[in-house]
Parts: C-alpha cells; structure tokens; sequence
C-alpha cells in the first residue's frame, strides 16, 4: 500500500511537472506566434508603403513630364495627325 | 516528574533536556503550519479574487484593433486614398522629466522640432502620463527614436491617409483630419462607409511585455468599406493640366471642368484651379479649397439656351425649320431691353441655337407655360438639390414660377436670374447625349450589367434635333468653331454671363461651354468654365471653347475612342463673334 502511495505521488510530481512545462511552451509559441504576426503586419505596411510609391511614381503628371523632358515626347497636332480609315473584314478591336 | 529525551549517543549530546521544551517547539512548528494553512485556506479558497485582481491589473490588458479605413480606387482600381500605419512619438510626463536635457534636446534633434520648446513642454507636462511630442512620422525617423531609449518616451502606430495622385484628385477625393476622419470631398461624403469598426482582445503579457496569452474571444476589427469611384486617373490628369494652362493664359481668377460618361451619367473627372495638394495642406486657404464644380453657383448664360427650345420642340409648339423673326436684335418687354450683339432678322430655330440669339430664344421661351419651364428645369435637374451626396453640393436657384415676370421667363430661357451649379448643366446635357433620357450623375462606378435609372424627358427625337443643332453651333458657322476636334464630331453651346456684385451686374464674366462628343454616338459630356478671364477675350467660344477642343481629344483618345469624323478636317474660321449677354435698363 505505502508503494503504491509513493507511485502515485511520484505521478503526481511528475504530471505537475509536465504541465508547467507544456505550459511554458505553449506560452512561448503563443509569444513566437505573436512576433510572427506582427512581422507579417510590418510586412503588409510595407507593401502598402510601396504599393502607394508605386502609385505615385507611375501617375499622370510624372509620366508626362519624364515623356515631354527626357523622351522630348510631343502631343501629335493638327497635320501631324493622319486617321486611317480600316478596310472591312479587319478587325477594328 | 516528565522523561527525559534523549538525543543520541554522543556524549556531549548525553545531557538530558527537559520533555516539555521539544513538544514546546513541536508545538510552535505546528502552530506555524495551521497559521499558513489557514492563510492559504483564506487567499485560495475565502478571498481569492484580492490577488487575482492585483495579478490582472499587473499583467492583464485589452488591446484595441484598429480598423482600417478603406481604400478609395478609380475605375482601373488605381489606388486614390490609402491608410497606412505610420509611427507616432508620445511620452510619458511623469517618467521622462527623469531624462536629462541633452538627451531630450537630442530627441527634439532627430524629430526635427525646435530644440528649445520641445525640452520647454516636457518639461512643463511633468504631471501627464500621455502627451503626444510628433505625429505620423517617417519610418527611420522612429528608429532613431527607438535607439536614443529615453524612458518615457513611446511610439504607437497611428493610420495615415497618403494620397498618391496629390493635387490632381483633391477637389474630389478631399482629405481626411489627423485623426482619420473625412474632412472633404468623397472622404467626407461617404465618411461612415470607409471609417469601419475598431476591435479588441484581452491578453496576458509576461514581465517583458509579451502576449503569452488570449483571456477571451477576440472581438476582430470590420476594416472599412473600399469604394471604387467612377472617375478615371488618366482622363482627371488631362483635365487638370489643360485648366492650369486656361488659367494662366487667360490670367483667370479661376476654372473648374467636369467630364460626365454621356450613358451612364459617370463622373469621370472633376478638376478646379486653383487646387491644393492633399498631402500636404500648409497654405491650404478658401480660394484654393473651394469646389467650383459642386458648390459654386453661376448664372449659365447662353447654355440654358438649349432647354427652353427643347421645351418647346417637346410640346410641339416649334419645328426645327419654324422660323421665327428677330427683327433688329433688341426687344422690349416693359422697362427692359433684351439685344443680340447683332441683328439676325428672320430666322429658323436652328439658326437662333447656332447664332445664340437671346431675342429668338426669349420669343420662344415667352410662348411656353411658365409652370411648363419651371417644371423642365425640375425635371433636367435645376433648383434641385443632387442625388449625389457630395459635400455642399448646391441646389442652385430657380424662382418660383408664381413669381416670373414676362422678363425674368425671357431671361432666364437664356441662363439669365437663374442660377445652376457646373456640374448641374453638365448633368442635365445628358438628354441631348441619350436620346432625352435624362440620367443622373453617379460618383461610383456602375456596374455595366445594370443600366442606369434614367426619366425620359424629351421625346428621341427633339434630343436627336437639339443635339444637331448644337453640332451646328460648334461649327464654322456658330459660335465656337475653336470648341472643334479633329477626328471627332462635337456639338456643344458656348456661354457668357456678367458676374454680380452686390446685386448689380459687372464687368467681369464666367465663361462657359457645355459639349459633347463623338456626335453620332457622345460617349462624354464635358463642361467647362473659366472664371473671371482677364487677358482680354471673355467670350465662352474663345476662353472656354479651346479648353473643351484640347480636353476632348485628349479624353476620347484616351478612352480609345473611336473618330467619327475621318477625312473631313477641322476648318478653323476666324472667330464669329459671339453674342454678348446685354441686359440695359432692368
């Protein structure tokens, strides 16, 4: 009877034991989890940082400069400008 | 006479101890236990929310989830408007007046603040635990803040609104405050839609700050609604670049242009000179936030013209051909003086639409039933408040019927005492574009599988003649043969209307068209108005015409327009004049 006291309190001790440890690492992917969330936030925020730079370096009056000053890009005006009437059967799209 | 103890062999231990001093200590061991016991017993099981409490005051928190607001796209779903975290540097009074001046003096270094007042107000804020030092600062800005570890010193995440298109979609997208709020334009008008709802989570941190645990449900943040609007990047670029160059050529003290997709009643662009950049609003004043487009009311002139004369070709009181005469170019009605800038004599109705005779359309407008007109005005829009949302957007003014005079129902028929909004006439020139459907102007894009509500308000057949007969006034015959693009068909009415001021009429003009192009089958609405040109020309076919010409072809290019007018060049006659807005003696 005394053996068999002494192995349940030695289960007892043990099972204590595993449970503070699960514990802890559960705590510790908990906070492992957290940091990796937070690195996926900071990665989202940049990606919105450049989705928006992208934005600004692809808008209208850039573009138009960067054809007008470095490309030396003309808008075509009155004679320059030839229509071109297309055949039937070619496909206008 | 009690036994004695003993306590081993040893004799130095031999000495015999009286029995009653180890069951003493027995007992005052035991005593010890019952007293921890009970202890434990009242913490554990009695009382043992104290310490539960105190341990989640020390380590528990709710944490918010900020909501983000939405984004704002254009048609392409190029982005507008777009939240983004961004850092911002608070502190805490009662704990950094610990730091030392050099290092708060290097602190207000890398934040770029005055050095001096920065030390001056933290200094001063010793009693409050959260103070805000720099908001929405640079990324690299907030590491160096990180790096000077100052105690009291924080940085939180805190959205900011960047909008990369800058002062090109100002007057329409608007702003919101440093608090993420809408301020302006389509921000502010569909405000509660983008904010969204904010969330939270209760957590347990360890001693270093960690999270190691969820106490509840987390209540997830609803980010805000993203919108896409109707408005297209590339056409807005095109219309703002050509006000700019409008208003400088013309030394205007303003301009404002809205283009409309003639089917759906879309707002493509919506541009205003001067304009500001939403990024950055130092400087920002009145003239510079002001919404000519939506706000602004003006007296049209000569492009109400067309409504009247629809009217009447509606009720069939007049044919196209009927002619009607104008005699020397004056008419009378009781004190006041009605004039052409020149006289025209016997004319067809076409021709009072192509020439811009204020004394043929008053003729006309004379013959309808006053309750008639008003109710047409109504129904195109006019004096009605927009369905559209838009911050301020005015109703304009239309008198009540009631009250005209035969005078003020001549004028008016000639945008005169009457009072509408740019985008107003924009919105109602697009029964001429829709066979007389009349459809109303929408700030989001629709979806093409569902057609737009739209009233019929003349029958196809007036819309089809009036629609002509504006392509007559655009040409070289009419009064703004400079409004003509090449490639494209384009029909449109040109306006000119004094200013008032202090009730009386002044020199000083707005200057106006309303257009639409190709002609056999519009696709745009543009409207156009220069305020104020004081270069010397004020006439609406020689400032507002061109605008509209460089702004359509650029537009109907970009939409990948097909021309409409292949072969048949542009004629560029010198300039018809075009007929003044005289008003004497009212």
């Amino acid at each position: 009877m005394g053996r068999f006291n002494l192995l349940l309190l030695g289960l007892v001790v043990f099972c204590a034991v595993q449970v503070v440890e699960l514990q802890h690492d559960a705590r510790t992917l908990f906070v492992t989890l957290g940091e990796e969330e937070e690195t996926a936030r900071q990665l989202a925020v940049a990606l919105a940082h450049l989705q928006l730079s992208e934005e600004a370096l692809g808008n209208g009056e850039r573009v138009n400069q960067i054809a007008r000053r470095d490309l030396k890009m003309l808008t075509p005006i009155g004679p320059t400008l030839v229509y071109m009437q297309l055949s039937e059967g070619v496909p206008r799209e | 006479m009690s036994k004695a103890v003993r306590f081993g062999g040893s004799e130095v231990l031999e000495r015999k101890l009286p029995a009653w001093r180890s069951r003493f200590v027995l007992i005052c061991i035991f005593a010890a236990f019952a007293a921890l016991v009970a202890r434990t017993s009242y913490v554990q099981i009695i009382n043992p929310g104290f310490y539960q409490n105190e341990g989640a005051k020390r380590m528990d928190r709710t944490l918010p989830l900020n909501a983000a607001r939405g984004t704002l796209f254009d048609r392409k779903n190029r982005v507008l408007a777009q939240s983004v975290a961004t850092p911002t540097v608070w502190y805490n009074g009662t704990i950094v007046n610990k730091a030392t001046d050099a290092q708060l003096i290097r602190l207000a270094g890398v934040l770029g603040m005055n050095q001096k007042a920065t030390l001056r107000k933290i200094r001063k804020d010793q009693s409050r635990e959260f103070v805000y030092l720099a908001r929405h600062v640079a990324p690299e800005v907030a590491e160096k803040v990180k790096a000077l570890k100052i105690k009291g010193v924080h940085l939180k995440e805190e959205n900011k609104r960047i909008y990369p298109h800058g002062e090109t979609m100002a007057h329409l997208v608007g702003f919101t405050n440093i608090e993420d709020k809408g301020q302006e334009g389509i921000e502010l008008a569909f405000n509660s839609k983008l904010i969204g709802q904010n969330g939270k989570r209760s957590v347990r941190r360890d001693r270093l700050g960690n999270v190691i645990e969820e106490l509840d449900e987390q209540i997830p943040p609803v980010n805000g609604q993203d919108l896409v609007l109707s408005v297209d990047a590339d056409v807005q670029y095109i219309v703002l670049s050509e006000l700019k160059k409008a208003v400088d050529q013309h030394k205007a003290k303003a301009a404002a242009a809205v283009v409309l997709d003639a089917k759906t009643g879309e707002l493509l662009a919506m541009a205003n000179v001067p304009t500001y950049n939403p990024n950055s609003r130092a400087g920002l004043n009145g003239a510079k936030l002001r919404n000519r487009v939506f706000t602004d009311l003006f007296e049209p002139g000569s492009t109400l013209k067309p409504f009247a004369v629809a009217l009447a070709m509606n009720q069939g009181k007049i044919k196209a051909t009927t002619r009607i005469d104008t005699g020397t170019g004056r008419m009378s009605i009781g004190p006041a003086t009605i004039s052409d800038t020149k006289p025209h004599g016997v004319i067809t109705v076409e021709e009072i639409i192509q020439v811009s005779s204020n004394v043929g359309t008053s003729k006309i407008a004379l013959d309808l039933g006053r309750k008639d007109m008003w109710d047409f005005f109504h129904l195109v829009g006019f004096g009605q408040s927009p369905s559209n949302a838009f911050p301020g957007s005015a109703a304009g003014k239309v008198r009540p019927w009631a009250k005209w005079y035969p005078i003020e129902q001549a004028t008016m028929s000639y945008g005169h005492g009457i009072s509408v909004s740019l985008i107003q006439l924009a919105q109602a020139y697009t029964i001429f574009a829709n066979k007389g459907l009349f459809v109303p102007v929408s700030l989001m894009r629709r979806d093409p599988a569902t057609p737009p509500l739209g009233r019929q308000v003349v029958r196809p057949e007036v819309a089809d003649g009036m629609l002509h007969m504006l392509e007559l006034a655009s040409g070289p015959q009419g009064t703004a043969p400079r409004a003509q693009v090449q490639g494209y068909r384009i029909a449109g009415k040109t306006g000119t209307s004094h200013k008032q001021e202090g009730g009386r009429y002044v020199n000083k003009y707005v200057s106006s068209y309303v257009g639409l192009a190709p002609v056999s089958d519009p696709r745009v609405v543009i409207a156009i108005m220069v305020d104020e040109p004081t270069n010397g020309l004020y006439y609406g076919g020689l400032v507002a015409a061109p605008v509209f010409s460089v702004i359509t072809k650029s537009v109907l290019s970009s939409m990948g327009v097909r021309p409409d007018a292949v072969g048949s060049p542009i004629q560029m006659h010198n300039y018809v004049q075009a007929p003044g807005i005289v008003m004497e003696a009212m």
